[in-house]
């Protein structure tokens, strides 16, 4: 149970002694496009995205992690193939061997990876006409081309792409799923959807061939992802969601055109969709929120750089803390283009 | 992509029922933890099938496992791993009864062999009885035949059965989780697994078509269309005319729209005809006319009209040589290289594909051969546009390292065989360095009479309808000259604030495009001045220029393509909106800067960041603040 020590003292610490989790909001728009973090306040789940160097009181834990049942948590989810999977005893897949990448590299256990083992993994899953396959039961999706590709690279072996895998023709299906409104889809001939597009532009901006877009195009459909709410949408004419505002923006920040969509407006629509009793952000205002939403609900705010320096800076690539990949020395220069 | 935590209702809950709630998620989980620790126990037991159980044993395994992962899975189609236990299992069935069957043929081979045996003895004892015998041995084998293509048919029944529980497992899940991964590429597997000559693909199309009438955007449905006519190999037209009653249902179907493009794409290896083109105008239009505040026809119809991109293309030549004192510029270490060209493509290329396909030739003085090949040497990237990290960069502008230029009188660089389009010649000796090829005369674009006969009918519409964001675009788009969309772009902005962002920066483009299609008798002074710019686009099509006018525009900063100007010696940059020494950041590449213009400018009020700047810069900068 949380250890309540550390609350402010007054009426919440009399309601924290009577044992109750009472969990305040996060972040509250102090002014309009001015986000302010209460750091005392954050979930454990979105700690890692903020920055630990801020004075203020120290995290109250919920049940303190340590390194070690991390390690064990890695080991548990990988499986003989190379793979992780979502769960321990669970077969491994593109997806969750990212995540394990991505995790291990936010909790500085990246000696727990086995890279050479996931690379092969990675490159048992390349078909020949270059996608690239989530597992050996063989669906296909630009999906898991981006994971491969991105866990190659957090790997560190985003210079040696070529003699991992069939790099040339991996992009080169990426762009066979192009439409032409300028978004991708999960396959060729499937319909534009900002996941997707998210994926697609990550994949090329990891194979330097963001070049080979009509980059004005592509940016006008994510641009159009934007509705009255200030929220964004998959596709058109659906609805809004929070999760939108980080597979847009990164992909709009992937091509340097942040400024088409209005960042104080989509942020107005994160902090509404925030649920003031749980603190966490749901996908759109008035839902239940979960972990996946707080996540891109924050990392697409840090990305519209309102929130002054109290959310990290994000690598719209991976959504990973900036400082997190100069610690393991990755380094991916975005678009420079017109 | 988006797990089950979409659009869930927060209520309002009592502790009371915060609390029952809670209880019934515990005892779920736990009835949850239970079925699929089953489930992976009888899936390791399945796996180690082969050490020594009962056939019976297996069996009962096995429809143990397919019972308990159904239940699982019909409660959550996501989990992966149990939609693999399945395959597996069916693998395991599907092997077993292969095996069976060769077993079968086998002993059948076998009888076979010795009837023929003693058969043969007969035949030898009893001559007479040869015909009869002969014909007996046909009839057997007839059998034998028939025999063997009914264990087939068995097997491929029993086979065939098993499959279609997993259709049907798969549908029911989909009842409930339409949108499920997990349960739509379990159907794909299975129907891949039966093949086109045992799967009702008709049936699959009707299936896809009733999810559809749910929910017409459902792109795992529409996918799954997608495979089942790749594998029944569905001709294009007839999905062509599912796509055409969808639209007349509802012409606001987006995905209907975008299999049509598909569609038609595939059907015509890329390029549409002149009549698909002007079939599918009519279509859209028509729907467009009829409710011009549906978006889905528009983006459709600029697509049709959209232009083919243009190809690859040389823009400019510009020779720089090391020992003229005018070109008074720093150079790189190599003290080798006595000159050089820089060379500007219309689209980015990297040095892998450059290297492959250039070709410097020199030519000298008097010299009207096909002069001699420069051996080949690194082109240099300035100012690149992407790459990961160095290894890879792509810009459009490139330095060639020139040795030995003496008594050369002029310089021809290709890339690649086109000659029209991606070779030309430049001169050692002034004036002739600078070589701006012409643009082509006839843009590749859509027919002429078409986009005026278009444009007049979005006209006609706009009038009718009213400033809409979608007419003006469209408007915007099939004007023939950018200068005439600009005003366009400005009711756009207005209308659209939300994107006045990406409206300013198609606006910068095409101002910038207009300025410098007009013709002008010095090209290296460029004036882009008083354009209400908010970005600064096709940097590469004039980083030749020695002088440029930004002045009177909106610029925040100076992008990174400003570090190709590196001839530039005077920027003007008064009344913009440069606010730190950060904005100018890109000018210390430019190593001819000599002159910098900042009046104007929020940074020039702040000496701190005058400071900066000054410091940033080359100390034979002059910064001016008249």
């Amino acid at each position: 149970s949380p250890s309540h020590r550390h609350f402010p003292a007054g009426g919440r610490a009399e309601a924290a002694a009577a044992g109750e989790a009472r969990r305040l909001p996060v972040a509250v728009l102090q002014q309009p496009g001015q986000l302010r973090v209460r750091h005392d306040r954050v979930p454990a789940h979105v700690r890692p995205l903020l920055d630990r160097q801020r004075p203020g009181p120290p995290w109250p834990p919920a049940r303190p992690a340590t390194a070690d049942g991390r390690r064990r948590l890695l080991a548990g989810l990988r499986q003989a193939d190379g793979g992780y999977g979502p769960a321990p005893g669970h077969d491994s897949h593109l997806l969750y061997t990212l995540s394990a990448v991505q995790v291990a590299l936010l909790f500085d256990l990246r000696d727990s990876l086995d890279a050479g083992a996931i690379a092969g993994f990675v490159r048992g899953l390349q078909r020949p006409d270059g996608s690239f396959q989530g597992d050996r039961w063989g669906e296909v999706d630009t999906r898991f081309s981006f994971c491969a590709l991105a866990a190659l690279f957090l790997l560190g072996l985003g210079d040696r792409l070529d003699d991992l895998v069939d790099a040339r023709a991996a992009g080169d299906f990426v762009l066979t799923c192009a439409n032409w409104d300028g978004g991708f889809g999960t396959r060729p001939g499937s319909e534009s959807h900002s996941g997707q597009v998210y994926c697609c532009i990550g994949a090329l901006s990891i194979l330097g061939r963001l070049h080979e877009l009509d980059v004005d195009r592509t940016a006008l459909w994510l641009a159009e992802r934007q509705l009255a709410s200030g929220g964004l949408n998959g596709r058109p004419e659906k609805l809004p969601d929070v999760c939108y505002s980080w597979w847009v923006l990164a992909s709009l920040a992937m091509l340097g055109r942040l400024s088409w969509i209005s960042g104080e407006r989509l942020l107005r629509f994160v902090c509404a969709a925030q649920d003031p009793e749980a603190g966490g952000i749901a996908d759109r205002p008035g839902d239940l929120c979960d972990p996946f939403h707080t996540l891109f609900g924050l990392a697409g705010a840090s990305l519209l750089r309102l929130g002054g320096d109290s959310l990290k800076a994000i690598n719209p690539t991976f959504c990973l803390p900036v400082d997190c990949l100069d610690r393991h020395g990755l380094r991916l220069p975005l678009w420079t283009g017109d | 992509f988006r797990p089950a935590m979409h659009g869930r209702p927060r209520v309002r809950t009592t502790e009371e029922q915060r609390a029952a709630k809670a209880k019934e998620r515990a005892a779920k989980v736990i009835e949850y933890r239970a079925a699929m620790d089953d489930a992976m126990r009888l899936r390791q037991l399945c796996q180690d099938s082969l050490a020594g159980l009962e056939a019976d044993e297996r069996r009962k395994n096995r429809e143990q496992l397919l019972r308990v992962t159904q239940a699982l899975l019909q409660a959550n189609p996501d989990i992966g791993t149990l939609w693999a236990a399945r395959r597996e299992t069916l693998q395991q069935i599907e092997q077993q009864q292969q095996q069976q069957q060769q077993e079968q043929q086998q002993q059948q081979e076998q009888q076979k062999q010795q009837e023929q045996q003693k058969q043969q003895e007969q035949q030898q004892q009893q001559e007479q009885q040869q015909q009869q015998e002969q014909q007996k041995q046909q009839e057997q084998q007839k059998q034998q035949e028939q025999q063997k293509q009914q264990q087939q048919q068995q097997s491929d029944e029993a086979i065939v059965a098993q499959l279609s529980n997993e259709l049907q497992l798969t549908a029911a899940c989909l009842m409930q989780n339409p949108k499920s991964y997990g349960a739509w590429h379990h159907r794909a597997w299975t129907l891949d697994r039966l093949g086109v000559s045992r799967a009702d693909l008709a049936g699959e199309l009707r299936l896809t078509r009733q999810f559809l009438q749910r929910d017409e955007r459902n792109f795992h449905c529409w996918d799954h269309r997608r495979h089942v006519c790749r594998l029944g190999g569905v001709p294009a037209s007839e999905e062509l005319a599912f796509s055409d009653k969808l639209l007349t249902a509802n012409m606001g179907n987006f995905s209907a729209w975008h299999y049509r493009s598909r569609l038609l794409l595939a059907q015509t290896d890329g390029g549409l005809t002149a009549q698909t083109r002007k079939r599918e105008l009519d279509t859209a239009l028509s729907a467009m006319f009829s409710d011009p505040a549906d978006t889905a026809p528009w983006a459709y119809y600029r697509w049709l009209m959209s232009p083919p991109s243009e190809p690859q293309r040389l823009l400019w030549l510009r020779y720089l040589s090391r020992n003229d004192k005018s070109d008074n510029t720093d150079w790189d270490n190599d003290e080798n290289v006595s000159s050089c060209v820089l060379m500007c493509l219309s689209r980015p290329v990297t040095k892998a594909w450059l290297a492959k396909l250039l070709d410097i030739r020199l030519l000298p003085a008097g010299n009207n051969g096909d002069g001699c090949r420069l051996e080949a040497e690194d082109p240099v990237p300035v100012a690149a546009v992407s790459g990961c990290g160095s290894a890879n960069p792509a810009a459009h502008l490139w330095r060639l390292p020139i040795k030995a230029a003496d008594g050369v009188e002029v310089i021809r660089v290709s890339v690649g065989a086109d000659s029209t389009l991606m070779s030309s010649t430049v001169s050692t000796a002034a004036p002739g360095r600078l070589r701006l090829l012409p643009s082509p005369t006839q843009p590749s674009a859509v027919d002429e009479a078409l986009r005026s006969e278009q444009l007049n009918l979005i006209r006609q519409l706009n009038e009718l309808a009213g400033d809409s964001r979608q007419g003006l675009l469209t408007e915007a788009a099939l004007l023939p000259t950018p200068a005439e969309a600009l005003p366009l772009l400005d009711r756009l902005a207005q209308l659209d604030p939300t994107r006045s962002g990406a409206y300013g920066h198609a606006r910068s483009r095409l101002a910038v495009r207009a300025r410098l299609q007009e013709a002008k008798s010095e090209p290296e002074t460029l004036s882009l001045a008083g354009l209400g710019l908010t970005a600064l686009p096709l940097m590469h099509e004039f980083a030749f220029v020695s002088e440029l006018d930004l002045s009177d525009n909106r610029l925040t900063r100076l992008p990174g393509q400003v570090a190709g100007l590196q001839l530039l010696q005077t920027l003007d940059a008064r009344r913009n909106r440069l606010a730190d020494a950060d904005a100018c950041r890109p000018l210390a590449a430019c190593r001819r800067l000599r002159v910098l213009r900042l009046t104007g400018n929020p940074l020039a009020e702040e000496a701190a960041a005058l400071a900066e700047l000054s410091g940033q810069l080359s100390e034979r900068v002059r910064i001016e603040l008249d």
